[in-house]
């Protein structure tokens, strides 16, 4: 690769109009390579980080964004989080948390409100820059950013927006899509597959107002399929569904974990935590217990997280957790 | 995204901006107060400085610069003249400045032209606490209605006496500005029309009032005032016949007159000229045609063979010059509210009429 | 009463109507299609607001150039883009909310305008009145002016598309794809800033204003995909200004408060009738 060659912005564009009919595009300019960088497929259009030779030309990434060591194999955990710190303007919203997460994982995070389970998913999502810290991930893109996915909380969301289904989970394909592009019927044709896969084939043109919480939470799932996202983080979905929702959201996530996708999901339900989760994550600002919820769960380390708003029961053989209805301020956010 | 090429990031460039909007902001506020020459923007007339003629000389405010230029012929050096509006100033969205309340705080004499064309008086007055006399210098003219049709027939005449008390007591529309709509002009006549100056008969009658006004407030110069005033007032008979000489050039039926609004009531109507139709309907520049009412004129001028739209200086001529472009005649801007500015053609009252009748006629024949 | 062919030629026969449609349509389609994302976003001042931000600017170019509209109109063009450009940046960096962006801004530089005019000269006029148009007083120049602006403001719609939707509906999710967020956020105001501005110069400001938020809002009420919205919208633009038009001259009423009434009208129909949103079939259904 001759990157020393000279290469101006319009010989980008020369490069870029002919690699619109070329199946086969040369290797990009360097020009193009340095934006490329920053915003990978999305700049260009074309799939060039996928073996262009873009892991020879070693650029500097954002010197201020501790992140993303791309070492694409399957043995290392997908997510290591080391001394990860988030301050906000009125405080420290997570503070030296450091753990690892294995491929395929199903993480349940639990805390009370305000604990940094939003702080938390947002950071790994790369919404959030940390104050201190790391957040590597290992995957198989070479732009690692683009293999997470991340589901909003409802609350978040614009629910009278005019998208219907089919729009939403399309949007999940714009990165890849590019710049001046138009999905093709290969698209469209993902897009109905992603919307099986979660069961909403039917609802493909329905506005997105017009639907159950549980529809709503597939439709994003669906979304993050059409990512093609190996990290799955989703912030509060199963609150405020009926018992019937939330178990077509596990048959779903059952469904990903035999792909291999990891899935971090923060909750307030600690039955569930407990049963349905592969390890759980104790949050409250600083990372109380990470692993099975039987060592988790114990009621020294609760007290701890929820302060004495929690009540552990102990009845014969099994342990009841209550948690004290108080609703207490949600974690401000600058995103 | 130009990280990598400029090493400037988003974030700085944004703060960049900020900062840049703000030092211009900044800039342009301390470049006009150091343009300033400190004063305000008045015209003043002073013969001796103001120490000495402090006690000497009769203090007197004009409101318009056309009442202004008749005070100042008849007071000359005898008073202390300070005219609040400048020459190309709208009279009808004038506003006024701190400075100038405090003109008419130390005034003695307030002349206006009455009729409701100074909207912003009652505040002016209440503000300045004058001992001054207010004189509304058309108090004994006879004044026109404003039509709500422009008719070939003479509009209703009435003899309208109003003392200045009662006029200082009208509630007037206030229109500023600051209007949301854009349109500054506030055109807002009551049911008099106050363009009372386009008949040079009003104006001798404004000489007497004023020399009047003057005589009382100032008895010592009352002989003065009176010979002043008689002499202007030949001048302006003088200017009377002069007109009508020139209008008698033109055949009486190309008298037509198409204005973009009704500003020449009283030249018609005395002189006259036949007033066929207006760009905007009314007196109120604020006001939008109709589709209807532009179709109409547009009619008009090609039935009647207009020649020319004639435009007042202060108003936005964009629909005007549309119909005449259409119709193929000309826009033709000249005088009307206010004279022009000392070294132009209408510096003074006599000048102001004469250059308009000139440009009306040149452009009717 | 006169015939059909009379009632929609007659008016035809006069050039400034010929223009005046022509306007109308061109400022309503354009008009619509950026005020659908302005209704979305809940930045309808932004054009009232916009209208006064450009005074400083009018001032500037009217102290140096004088009365001509065409140098006002480049003036206020660029004080708008400023003034766009600066609101959005408020609302993101300072977490002030939009509207609250507008208002600072909209107050604060209209009385710099003011100030300038006044302490130069004692006109205390409102200039931006020499920059306001009237839809019966547009020349051929003006269509296309705003033709060639408004193509490039729809062109620049309908290429970044799928980005203005996704920076719009969930800018999480932007971030995530790592898609410039900023750029597209600021090219958007800055296409409203044009619009706005093009429009103003054209048909004035109370019809701008109209025809940026009453169709889109209508539309909005009877449609649920965002490109459907802004044919919608665009159409309904259209139409209340030829109809509005036509109005004005059988009706004898002012131009742009015609077409206003009739583009309010559509968005009460829509509002009372509308399948599945409006009064009226909702209170059927029950």
């Amino acid at each position: 690769m001759d990157y020393a060659k000279y290469v101006s912005p319009f010989s980008s564009i020369q490069w870029y109009t002919k690699s619109l009919w070329t199946s086969q595009p040369e290797p990009a300019p360097y020009l193009t390579k340095v934006l490329a960088q920053r915003y990978a497929n999305y700049s260009f259009g074309c799939s060039f980080t996928k073996g262009n030779g873009m892991g020879a030309l070693d650029l500097q990434d954002d010197m201020d964004w501790p992140m993303i060591a791309s070492v694409p194999t399957t043995l290392d955990p997908i997510l290591r989080v080391a001394d990860l710190q988030v301050r906000y303007h009125n405080g420290v919203a997570l503070g030296s948390l450091a753990f690892e997460i294995e491929r395929g994982e199903r993480i349940a995070i639990v805390g009370p409100n305000g604990a940094g389970k939003s702080t938390l998913l947002k950071s790994i999502a790369g919404l959030l820059k940390p104050t201190t810290g790391s957040i590597q991930l290992n995957c198989k893109q070479v732009d690692t950013r683009l293999s997470i996915a991340y589901v909003p909380q409802r609350s978040d969301v614009d629910w009278s927006f005019p998208v219907n289904v089919s729009d939403v989970v399309m949007m999940g394909l714009t990165g890849r899509l590019g710049l001046l592009r138009w999905p093709r019927a290969s698209h469209r044709a993902l897009v109905a597959r992603c919307l099986e896969r979660v069961g909403m084939q039917d609802f493909a043109k329905r506005q997105i107002g017009e639907l159950s919480g549980g529809q709503q939470q597939r439709v994003f799932i669906a979304r993050a399929l059409a990512q093609e996202a190996e990290l799955l983080l989703m912030d509060e979905p199963l609150t405020g569904l009926d018992i019937r929702s939330q178990e077509t959201i596990f048959k779903i996530l059952d469904d990903l974990k035999e792909q291999g996708v990891t899935v971090l999901v923060s909750t307030h339900d600690l039955n569930q935590a407990a049963e349905r989760f592969d390890r759980v994550m104790l949050l409250n600002k600083t990372l109380l217990g990470f692993g099975d919820a039987d060592s988790i769960f114990t009621p020294q380390r609760l007290a701890a997280a929820y302060g004495g708003h929690l009540r552990v029961i102990q009845t014969g053989d099994s342990v009841v957790m209550l948690e004290d209805g108080y609703c207490g301020a949600r974690e401000s956010e600058t995103v | 995204m130009l990280r990598n090429v400029f090493g400037i990031s988003m974030r700085r460039l944004q703060t960049l901006a900020s900062a840049l909007l703000l030092m211009a902001m900044v800039g342009f506020l301390s470049a006009c107060a150091a343009a300033q020459p400190g004063a305000s923007a008045l015209t003043e007339d002073r013969s001796e400085t103001q120490t000495q003629s402090q006690t000497s000389k009769l203090k007197v405010v004009a409101t318009t610069t056309i009442v202004g230029d008749v005070v100042k012929q008849i007071g000359g050096d005898l008073i202390e003249l300070t005219v609040l509006m400048q020459p190309g100033v709208d009279p009808h969205s004038f506003a006024f400045t701190p400075q100038h309340v405090v003109k008419v705080g130390e005034a003695d004499l307030v002349f206006m032209n009455g009729v409701e064309l100074e909207a912003f008086m009652d505040d002016l007055l209440t503000n300045a606490a004058t001992k001054a006399e207010l004189v509304s210098v058309s108090q004994d003219v006879k004044l026109l209605r404003v039509a709500e049709e422009h008719d070939h027939d003479a509009e209703h005449e009435d003899e309208h006496e109003a003392d200045h008390e009662h006029e200082a007591d009208h509630e007037h529309e206030h229109e500023g500005e600051t209007h949301n709509e854009g349109d500054g002009h506030a055109h807002q006549h009551g049911e008099f029309d106050p363009h009372v100056w386009w008949n040079v008969a009003n104006v001798q009658a404004w000489s007497d009032t004023i020399a009047q006004a003057l005589a009382k407030a100032d008895p010592a110069n009352a002989e003065q005032y009176n010979e002043q005033a008689a002499r202007y007032k030949a001048e302006l008979s003088a200017l009377d016949s002069w007109i009508k000489e020139r209008v008698a050039e033109l055949p009486a039926s190309e008298r037509k007159l198409v204005t973009d609004h009704d500003a020449f009531g009283y030249l018609a109507d005395t002189y006259g000229f036949e007033l066929v139709g207006t760009v905007l309907p009314n007196v109120n520049t604020l006001s939008e045609p109709s589709a209807q009412e532009l179709a109409k004129l547009h009619d008009t001028i090609q039935e009647q063979q207009i020649r020319a739209i004639f435009v007042g200086s202060t108003v936005n001529p964009a629909l005007a010059q549309r119909i005449a472009d259409d119709t193929g005649i000309k826009v033709i801007t000249t005088y009307t509210d206010s004279l022009g500015k000392p070294d132009s053609d209408a510096a003074t009252y006599i000048d102001f009429m004469r250059s308009t009748i000139n440009t009306i006629v040149d452009g009717l024949r | 009463m006169t015939s059909l062919t009379d009632f929609i030629f007659g008016p035809l026969a006069y050039p400034f109507m010929i223009r005046g449609l022509i306007a109308a349509v061109i400022v309503g389609v354009v008009c619509a299609v950026v005020g659908s994302y302005m209704v979305l976003r809940g930045m309808a001042f932004f054009g009232d607001a916009l209208a006064h931000t450009v005074m400083p600017g009018v001032a500037v170019g009217y102290l140096i150039h004088g009365r001509a509209s065409g140098p006002l109109f480049w003036w206020g063009l660029a004080t708008a883009v400023l003034a766009s450009v600066t609101i959005g940046s408020l609302s993101k960096r300072a977490r002030i909310k939009e509207d609250t962006a507008i208002g600072i801004v909209f107050a604060g530089m209209f009385a710099l305008g003011i100030a300038l005019i006044s302490t130069v000269q004692s006109y205390t006029v409102d200039l931006t009145h020499f920059l306001f148009g009237d839809v019966l007083g547009v020349a051929w120049s003006d269509i296309w002016l705003t033709g060639g602006f408004g193509m490039l403001v729809i062109a620049t719609i309908v290429l970044f598309y799928k980005e203005f939707l996704i920076v719009s509906f969930d800018p999480t999710l932007a971030a995530t794809q790592r898609l410039p967020v900023n750029v597209f956020y600021y090219l958007m105001l800055v296409l409203i800033a044009i619009a706005i501005m093009v429009a103003l110069q054209t048909v004035g400001v109370a019809l701008m204003l109209a025809m940026m938020v009453t169709p889109a809002a209508t539309a909005y009420l009877l449609t649920s995909r965002l490109p459907s919205m802004m044919l919608v919208a665009a159409l309904i633009g259209a139409a209340s200004g030829v109809l509005g038009l036509y109005l004005s001259y059988h009706a004898e009423m002012a131009s742009g408060a015609a077409i206003v009434l009739v583009a309010t009208l559509f968005f009460v129909l829509a509002f009372l009738f509308a399948p599945r949103r409006g009064i009226v079939w909702r209170h059927s259904e029950d």
